[in-house]
C-alpha cells in the first residue's frame, strides 16, 4: 500500500511498551484526514471480500521500525455467523460483537489497512451502556447489542465485563465522540436517555411546557400510586399502563425538578433526569419492568416524601376534575390521563376506588380555575370528611403536600388538596354509588345492581364502568377495562369445546370477529373490553398467532348471548369509533370461521402410489418416518426447493408487514390524543 | 392475589420459552406422531396443534411442543432448521421456531397491565383517523389474506412440479427393475459378451 501518500500523524501519546520499552503506544492519530481515537469502530478493507470488515481499535502502537500497528476487536455481521443464529431474527444493521476467547477475537494489523471510520451505536441495554439518542440511532451505520462468544460459538445479549483484555463500558457507546471533560455529563447522558427511551417506547408526548396545570395533574399514578399501593400492602396489580406510566414519568419528573430549585422549571429531561436519580427515582428499573419508575424504597427523604405528597395531591385534584371535564375544553393531555388517574386509584384498595369523586358544580368551578389562570389556588376542603380508614400516611402526605403547593408558588400551578378526604363516613358501597351519579351526565342514572358490583377477583367493582356506559356510549370518556364480573349465567357452554360453540353461535349469527386488538390481549381482557364498552356479556377467544399473522393486529372470536346484541356490536363499532389503548380503533365484523377439512394431500408431500412402492425401499421407510434428508439423495434437492420457497414467502411476509407497520404509523402520528 | 398472579405469568413466560412453534406439518401429523418425532431431541412434555379458524383456507398445520428444558427448545429450532427435517411425509421439510406468547392459547393476563378504551364523539378529530384506521385494519387483513393466497398457489406448483419430477424418476426406476425382471437385461448382456450382476 502507498501509505507515503497519505496524510498520518500521530496524536496522543499513550505510554511505552514492550520488551526494551521501545514501542510506542497511542490514544490518538490521524490519518487520512479523520481524526481516530481508540475504541473507534473501524471499516478494514479486504480486496477478497465485497463488504469491508468491521473492528473496535483496541490497541495502537509504533514498533521500533515505524510499523504501525492496531489491534482490532471484530464485530461479526450476521451472516458470518449465521449458522450459529439458528431462527434468530437480526436486524438490517446489526452486528455482534466478538467475545469471549479464541480464533476471531481480535487480530493485529497494520494501521493502513483502515479504510474509513464507522460508526457504530451500542443499542444493548446493559446499564453499562450509555443510551444512544434517537439521532446517534438514525446516523448510525451499524448497530450492536449482542455479542457473539468465538470460543463457544454462543450468542448473547449479555455482555462479560472484559473483552479482549479491555474494559468492557470503553466498547460500549463512548463518550469519546463529544467533547472531552464531560464525564459528569455523560453520566447524566445516560440517565437521560434511559427515560427518554422508554418516553418514546410508548409514543407519549412530552410534557407541554404551557399547561402546567395539565403537567401537574399528569402526574397521577406514576411512581406513586405505586407508592401508596405498596404501603396500603395491597398486593395486586399496581403497575399502570405502558401510557400513563410514561407520562407520569415526564412529569414526576419535572416536578423534582421544580422543587429542588435546580434549572427552574426546565423540561429538559436532562435535568429531570439528574435530579430524579437524586431523589431515588432509579431509571434503570424501569427497563426492566412494564411500569416505569420505581420509587425505591419509598423515598425515605424527607424532600422526597414531600414530593409524593405532592403528587398525591396533585392526583387527587385531577381525579376530581377528570368525571366532568368537558372534552373539547382542556388540553387533550388532559383527557389523555384521565384515565391514569382512574385506573390509579382503582388498582388501589377498595377505599381509593370508591372515593373521590366530586360533585359536579365544584369540578366544573375547578375547570374552569384551571382553564382561566391556569393556577389553582389552594382551597381548604369543601367536604372534609374523614374517612377513619385512611392510612396514616395519607395524613402526612397530605401536609407534606401542603407544604409543597406554598412553597412552588412562583407562577407554578399550586395543585389543589381540598379533595383528598372527600369521602363520607358511609359504607364504601354507598360512597361509590353517590359519586357514580353525580360524576356522570345525570342523563339516565344506571342503578348499580348486584352483579355490577361484584367483580372476578371479588372485589368491588369500580363505579366508573356504570358511570361510563349512558344510552350505551359515553363519548370520550375514558374506560378502564378489567375483568368482566362473572356473573354469566351462560356457563353450560363451558364444556363443550370451543370449535362447537364457534360454530353453533356462528350459525346463530352471534359470533363476532374483533380485529385491530394488540396482539398481546388476552381472551379475558378481550371479554372485559367489550363488557365495558357494551355493557354486554360474551365469550371471547383471540386467535391465536402463527407465523402468517400480522405483527400490527391481533383478532378475537367473541360469541355474544344474542343475535341482536351481536349486530348492534357491530353497528356500534362500525358507526362510531371505540378507541382503545395506543390509538387502535375496534373493528367488528361477524366472524365466518373457518373449519378445516379433515383432508389428506398437503402440498410438499408427495405419495407414491402403492404399487410402486414396494420397489423403492428407501422412499417408503422416508413416508412412513420422520428423518434428516441426506444431502445426497432427490429428496434432499427437494427439500432445497421447498426451504427456497419458504425463505421467499418469508421475505415477503416481512416486507408486507413493514409496510403496513409504516403505513400505520403513518395515520397513528395524524391522531391528536395518543 | 397479586403476587401469584405474578407467579403465575412468570412461570408461562418460562414455559413460552422452552417451547417449540413448528410449522409447515401435514395435516395428516397427529400429536402421537410428532412426540415420536421429536423425541430423538429431548423429552415432549407437551403438544399442542394451533387450530386455524381465521384463514378462509388449509394452512399447513402448525403446533406447539413444550419441551422439558429451553435448552432443549433451542437444540431443535437449531437442528431442525440445520438440516432439512421431515416429518411423516417427503419432500416438504418441517420448520421449527421459538415460540412466542401470542401463539398460545390460554395465557394468563399480565399482571398489572391495563387497558382502555373509550367511544369516541363523532366531531373529534380523531374521530376520521379512526375510521380510516378500522379501513386500514381491513384493507390489510386482506392484503395478508392475497398474500397467503398467492404463497399457498406457489407451494401447489412446486408441488405439482415435484411430483411430476417423481413420477419421472419412477418411471426410469421401473423400465430398469422391468428390464432387470424379464431377464431383458441378461439376455441383452450375454448378446454384448458383458458381465451383468443382479442387485
Amino acid at each position: 500500500m502507498a501509505e507515503e501518500d497519505i496524510e498520518f500523524k500521530w496524536g496522543t501519546k499513550r505510554g511505552v511498551g514492550g520488551k526494551r520499552k521501545n514501542v510506542q503506544f497511542y490514544e490518538t492519530f490521524t490519518y487520512d484526514g479523520d481524526e481516530y481515537s481508540l475504541f473507534d469502530s473501524v471499516y478494514l478493507y479486504d480486496e477478497k471480500l465485497a463488504e469491508p470488515y468491521v473492528g473496535k481499535l483496541v490497541k495502537i502502537w509504533e514498533n521500533p521500525d515505524q510499523t504501525k500497528r492496531i489491534k482490532v476487536l471484530w464485530f461479526f455481521r450476521p451472516h458470518e455467523i449465521s449458522s450459529y443464529l439458528g431462527s434468530m431474527q437480526t436486524l438490517e444493521n446489526e452486528l455482534f460483537l466478538a467475545s469471549g476467547e479464541g480464533e476471531g477475537l481480535a487480530n493485529v494489523n497494520s494501521l493502513e489497512a483502515i479504510a474509513g471510520k464507522c460508526n457504530v451505536v451500542c443499542t444493548s441495554k446493559d446499564p453499562r451502556n450509555p443510551q444512544p439518542t434517537d439521532e446517534e440511532l438514525r446516523n448510525a451505520d451499524f448497530i450492536f447489542y449482542r455479542t457473539f462468544d468465538v470460543g463457544r460459538c454462543e450468542i448473547s445479549d449479555k455482555i462479560d465485563d472484559k473483552i479482549a483484555g479491555v474494559e468492557v463500558k470503553l466498547l460500549l457507546n463512548s463518550y469519546g465522540s463529544k467533547k472531552p471533560g464531560e464525564a459528569s455529563k455523560f453520566v447524566l447522558d445516560k440517565k437521560e436517555v434511559g427515560v427518554k427511551n422508554i418516553v418514546t417506547d410508548v409514543k407519549v408526548v412530552p410534557p407541554k411546557k404551557n399547561i402546567l396545570g395539565n403537567g401537574l395533574t399528569n402526574m397521577i399514578d406514576g411512581g406513586h400510586i405505586n407508592d401508596l399501593a405498596k404501603e396500603s400492602a395491597s398486593p395486586m396489580s399496581i403497575q399502570k399502563s405502558t401510557y400513563g406510566g410514561k407520562i407520569s414519568i415526564c412529569d414526576v419528573s419535572t416536578e423534582i425538578t421544580k422543587h429542588s430549585h435546580i434549572d427552574g422549571r426546565s423540561f429538559d429531561l436532562r435535568t429531570v433526569c439528574k435530579l430524579g436519580d437524586k431523589e431515588t427515582i432509579d431509571p434503570r428499573a424501569s427497563f426492566d419492568k412494564q411500569e416505569s419508575i420505581n420509587w425505591s424504597d419509598d423515598v425515605k427523604s424527607s424532600d422526597a416524601t414531600k414530593i409524593e405528597g405532592q403528587k398525591e395531591d396533585v392526583s387527587r385534584d385531577k381525579i376530581n376534575l377528570m368525571p366532568k371535564v368537558p372534552k373539547d375544553s382542556l388540553p387533550k393531555d388532559i383527557k389523555g390521563n384521565l384515565l391514569d388517574s382512574k385506573i390509579g386509584l382503582m388498582t388501589k384498595d377498595d377505599v381509593l376506588n370508591a372515593e373521590n369523586y366530586l360533585p359536579k358544580s365544584f369540578v366544573n368551578e375547578k375547570v374552569k380555575n384551571n382553564e382561566d389562570s391556569s393556577e389553582l389556588d389552594n382551597r381548604p376542603s369543601k367536604k372534609a370528611k374523614f374517612d377513619g380508614s385512611i392510612k396514616m400516611i395519607r395524613d402526612k402526605i397530605k401536609d407534606n403536600a401542603l407544604n409543597i403547593s406554598d412553597k412552588s408558588s412562583n407562577g407554578v400551578v399550586k395543585p389543589t388538596i381540598n379533595t383528598i378526604n372527600d369521602f363520607g363516613p358511609n359504607s364504601k358501597h354507598k360512597l361509590a354509588r353517590d359519586s357514580y351519579g353525580l360524576d356522570r351526565d345525570p342523563v339516565k342514572i344506571l342503578k348499580p345492581n348486584e352483579e355490577l358490583r361484584r367483580i372476578a377477583s371479588g372485589r368491588l367493582l369500580k363505579p366508573s364502568y356504570e358511570a361510563s356506559i349512558e344510552d350505551g356510549k359515553v363519548y370520550s370518556q375514558t374506560m378502564e377495562v378489567t375483568r368482566r364480573p362473572e356473573v354469566d349465567k351462560s356457563r353450560w357452554f363451558k364444556d363443550l369445546p370451543w370449535e362447537e360453540r364457534m360454530r353453533d353461535a356462528h350459525e346463530r349469527g352471534t359470533l363476532v370477529l374483533l380485529q385491530n386488538l394488540d396482539r398481546s390481549y388476552t381472551s379475558a381482557e378481550v371479554e372485559g373490553l367489550i363488557w365495558h364498552a357494551f355493557n354486554e356479556k360474551c365469550t371471547a377467544k383471540m386467535v391465536q398467532q402463527t407465523t402468517f399473522s400480522s405483527p400490527h393486529y391481533g383478532q378475537a372470536f367473541a360469541i355474544f348471548t344474542k343475535r341482536e346484541v351481536a349486530e348492534l356490536v357491530i353497528m356500534k363499532l362500525d358507526e362510531g369509533c371505540l378507541m382503545l389503548s395506543n390509538g387502535r380503533p375496534l373493528v367488528g365484523s361477524f366472524g365466518t370461521p373457518y373449519f378445516p377439512q379433515k383432508k389428506s394431500t398437503f402440498f410438499g408431500h408427495i405419495n407414491i402410489s402403492r404399487t410402486r412402492l414396494h420397489m423403492h425401499r428407501e422412499m417408503k421407510e422416508a413416508v412412513s418416518t420422520s428423518h434428516y434428508s441426506q444431502p445426497n439423495t432427490l429428496e434432499y434437492d427437494m427439500a432445497m426447493e421447498w426451504c427456497l420457497l419458504q425463505e421467499r414467502s418469508d421475505i415477503e411476509w416481512k416486507k408486507l408487514y413493514k409496510q403496513q407497520g409504516e403505513e400505520l404509523r403513518k395515520f397513528k402520528s395524524n391522531q391528536k390524543s395518543k | 392475589m397479586g403476587s401469584t398472579a405474578e407467579a403465575e405469568y412468570r412461570e408461562f413466560l418460562e414455559k413460552v420459552k422452552r417451547t417449540v412453534y413448528i410449522d409447515n406439518l401435514s395435516p395428516r401429523v397427529t400429536e402421537s406422531v410428532l412426540i415420536t418425532a421429536l423425541s430423538q431431541f429431548g423429552v415432549v412434555k407437551s403438544v399442542k396443534f394451533i387450530p386455524n379458524y381465521i384463514e378462509s383456507r388449509d394452512i399447513p398445520q402448525c403446533a406447539l411442543l413444550e419441551m422439558e428444558s429451553q435448552k432443549q427448545a433451542k437444540g431443535v429450532i437449531l437442528d431442525i432448521n440445520r438440516f432439512s427435517f421431515m416429518v411423516s411425509g417427503m419432500p416438504r421439510p418441517v420448520r421449527a421456531r421459538p415460540a412466542q406468547a401470542e401463539m398460545f392459547d390460554e395465557r394468563p393476563t399480565k399482571p398489572g397491565r391495563k387497558i382502555h378504551c373509550r367511544w369516541l364523539d363523532s366531531n373529534d378529530p380523531d374521530f376520521e383517523i379512526g375510521k380510516k384506521l378500522k379501513h386500514l385494519t381491513q384493507k390489510h387483513a386482506a392484503e395478508a389474506s392475497v398474500l397467503l393466497k398467492q404463497q399457498l398457489e406457489r407451494e401447489e406448483k412446486l408441488h405439482r412440479q415435484q411430483e411430476e419430477i417423481l413420477k419421472a424418476n419412477y418411471k426410469k426406476f421401473e423400465l430398469l427393475n422391468d428390464v432387470v425382471k424379464d431377464k431383458t437385461a441378461t439376455g441383452l448382456a450375454r448378446y454384448y459378451n458383458v458381465k451383468f450382476r443382479d442387485g
